[in-house]
């Protein structure tokens, strides 16, 4: 046969996004650079993770929120192509301002039956200073905002987990809160590895393979 | 004439490697009937996660059981008797029929295999002991599934759909287009099933007669539209399809079908794919088609097609108006549109004349004194009162009584510094010594202090300089400068015209 029925084939799009506080108290006890970090070390684990998933293509894209907030990576970047520039912190904790710009892209996004449920990590180490509440319903209320798969890491024993736990809004999905640099690793590391390894299937991943991390190291925040 | 149909099914790239079985399903049947054939095309996609443990028995019962439900619903209700199009009642029936088959054979196959110890064991450890209480609430979870089917004669086409997947029709010229409506739950992963309490009620379908049937129907689960990079690249395939019929033949493409479909799930989506064709008669010119001369028209049969066509026809105008309708509302928006770009240029123009008067303008002369406190307020700067409004009207105007003078006060009048200050030098005080002004925030008109001189308002409130005292429809008494005392007094509005008033 000459001609392969229809175009270009295409592995299925997912989009992980990435919230992260960059508020002036993340400049304590070194808590920006465990956080960017941590980011060097979870890309390759995401990108080792999904080759076992070919037919997924993962994009990632970041917002930073402090005063204001703004795309620190704004281009939907595969994970091969990603490359980190740190974060540096300053400023207020202006969260509601990252669910408006997250919402203002999510309203955009086709409603393609082929793209996958979006992952949304959002990373914190305070309470926000903005109104958040508005912002965020208006979030749930877009239909890629609803029906993706929303988590949460709390820094430290200031996060405002309650926050973080309306944005999860999830029984399913608790909030992870990590004291010292060496769990902020492990739990990004699991979060995100966790929606890389899992295999599309009629429903968003639930169950990673990747174990748990424990939860009993020395506190530094 | 006769339909041919092709079919294949095939495992996914992503359900080999994860031990996933093939949980899609499929079954073709081609039947002689009293004039032609009686052509049945039925696919189904059983659900991915773990409390569908046992989706592609769903699938498969799916496609059985719908397969020989479409077959009698045709060859008794339109074969023999000829009821085309049908009504709609006939095709919600059928949709009940579906579904009370496929939970019926769901039920024989429970009965015969009960869910074993080590099924429900392991769906507890993927979903908690949610997932065992679900099913135990409702056992034909498990074998939740989707369903695509298209059963057609010579003289009628049905088109039914419950959940995901995709039904393309490929006309002789190669359009694809899809039949159905499109249902916009069917995104990130969800889908309608079969096995949903009143499932019935998620079925679409429609169907098209004689003149209006297509060449070729292609039902397809989701693993293969979202192989593609974009839904263009996936409609090609009507085009595409059409021409490897015309030019090899439905049976040869039959051949090549896993082939295809299994390069689909590797390069794509890594879902099971599925994919039944239906194909019409090719008309002349076809190199792998038999030709079957169509049978010369009877009487009754164009009497038939003729009314067919007037009903076609009535359903077009129909639209038409609709369209007309649309139409008409869009050019109305866009006239609104247009009306209130233009107020705010005018408003941005009058603002910018605004801000830039004292330099485009001389100097306006002194303002003339307003008229006695008794005369009515000129019209125009009323609000206008609209007829059962309880809306209460602002005091526009006020009289300042200052050492035996009576001067009339509204927005944008000054009292000036020598009023207050007669012996002072000019540059001593401002021109202006106060101003009466709007004030947005408060919604007040306010008499604003435009000297350095400390006032006492009533029993004591001080107002100092550039802060402002409200006026209101009460009187005032300001002590400006010592031993200058001055009473403001509201101007009393008239009573409102007989107009004016509610009926």
């Amino acid at each position: 046969m000459a001609v392969r029925p229809g175009g270009e084939y295409a592995g299925r799009p997912l989009h992980v996004i990435w919230l992260l506080d960059c508020s002036g108290s993340m400049a304590i006890s070194g808590k920006i650079e465990a956080l960017n970090n941590a980011i060097r070390e979870v890309v390759p684990a995401m990108r080792k993770a999904a080759e076992g998933n070919p037919e997924v293509q993962f994009y990632v894209r970041v917002i930073r929120f402090s005063s204001g907030a703004t795309w620190h990576i704004a281009q939907p970047t595969l994970l091969n192509d990603f490359k980190w520039v740190d974060l540096h912190a300053e400023g207020e904790t202006d969260l509601g301002q990252a669910f408006a710009l997250l919402a203002e892209e999510m309203s955009k996004m086709p409603a393609e039956a082929r793209m996958l449920p979006p992952q949304i990590v959002l990373i914190s180490d305070g309470k926000p200073t903005d109104d958040w509440k508005g912002a965020l319903q208006a979030l749930l209320n877009i239909p890629w905002g609803r029906r993706a798969v929303r988590q949460a890491i709390a820094i430290g024993q200031d996060a405002d987990q309650e926050t973080l736990r309306k944005f999860v809004d999830n029984p399913e999905k608790p909030v992870l809160r990590v004291d010292n640099a060496e769990q902020l690793v492990r739990y990004f590391r699991y979060v995100s590895t966790s929606v890389t390894a899992t295999p599309p299937g009629k429903d968003p991943a639930v169950v990673p393979s990747v174990p748990m991390p424990r939860a009993d190291d020395d506190a530094m925040w | 004439m006769s339909w041919k149909v092709a079919h294949a099914c095939v495992r996914g790239s992503a359900h080999q490697r994860s031990g996933l079985p093939n949980q899609d399903a499929v079954q073709c049947t081609v039947t002689p009937a009293a004039q032609g054939t009686v052509a049945v095309a039925v696919v189904s996609d059983g659900h991915g996660s773990p409390r569908h443990f046992r989706s592609q028995v769903g699938s498969s019962l799916a496609v059985s059981t719908v397969a020989a439900t479409l077959q009698g619903f045709l060859r008794d209700s339109v074969a023999t008797d000829g009821h085309v199009p049908f009504v709609p009642e006939q095709v919600h029936e059928l949709e009940r029929k579906i579904v009370s088959g496929w939970m019926a054979a769901v039920q024989s196959d429970l009965e015969n295999n009960p869910f074993t110890q080590e099924e429900l064991t392991t769906l507890e450890k993927e979903e908690g002991a949610e997932g065992p209480a679900a099913i135990a609430n409702s056992p034909e979870l498990a074998y939740g599934a989707t369903l695509l089917a298209a059963a057609a004669t010579d003289r009628v086409l049905l088109y039914l759909q419950l959940g995901d997947g995709e039904i393309l029709s490929v006309s002789a010229q190669g359009t694809t287009t899809r039949p159905l409506p499109p249902d916009d739950r069917l995104i990130a992963n969800q889908t309608t099933s079969l096995c949903q309490p009143e499932a019935w009620r998620d079925f679409r379908s429609s169907w098209v007669t004689d003149g209006a049937l297509p060449t070729l129907v292609l039902l397809s689960t989701d693993g293969y539209a979202n192989s593609f990079r974009s839904d263009d690249d996936f409609l090609k395939i009507g085009q595409d399809y059409l021409e490897i019929i015309r030019e090899q033949g439905i049976a040869s493409l039959a051949e090549e079908l896993p082939t295809i479909l299994t390069e689909a799930t590797q390069q794509g989506s890594g879902d099971d794919i599925t994919l039944a064709i239906l194909q019409d008669d090719l008309g002349p010119g076809a190199a792998g088609a038999t030709k079957v001369p169509r049978p010369l028209m009877t009487a009754d049969s164009k009497s038939a097609l003729i009314e067919q066509l007037k009903a076609r026809h009535s359903s077009q105008q129909h639209k038409l108006q609709a369209l007309a309708v649309r139409v008409e509302q869009t050019r109305n928006d866009n006239r609104r549109l247009r009306n209130t770009l233009l107020a705010l240029v005018v408003a941005a123009i009058a603002i910018v004349v605004a801000v830039f008067h004292s330099r485009i303008f001389p100097p306006s002369p002194p303002r003339p004194p307003l008229p006695p406190a008794t005369s009515p307020a000129p019209a125009s700067k009323k609000p206008v009162a609209s007829a059962g409004s309880v809306r209460k009207q602002l005091t526009e105007e006020w009289t300042l009584q200052l050492k035996g003078k009576e001067i009339p006060l509204s927005k944008g009048s000054n009292i000036p510094s020598h009023l207050i200050h007669p012996e002072a030098k000019a540059g001593d005080y401002p021109k202006d010594y106060a101003q009466v002004a709007w004030n947005p925030d408060k919604r007040a008109m306010v008499l604003i202090n435009g000297s350095k001189d400390r006032w006492t308002v009533g029993a004591g409130q001080k107002i100092s300089a550039n802060e402002e005292v409200k006026l209101g429809e009460k009187p005032l008494t300001i002590v400006f400068a010592p031993g200058v005392k001055g009473a403001l007094k509201p101007v009393a509005d008239p009573p409102p015209a007989e107009s004016d008033t509610p009926q």
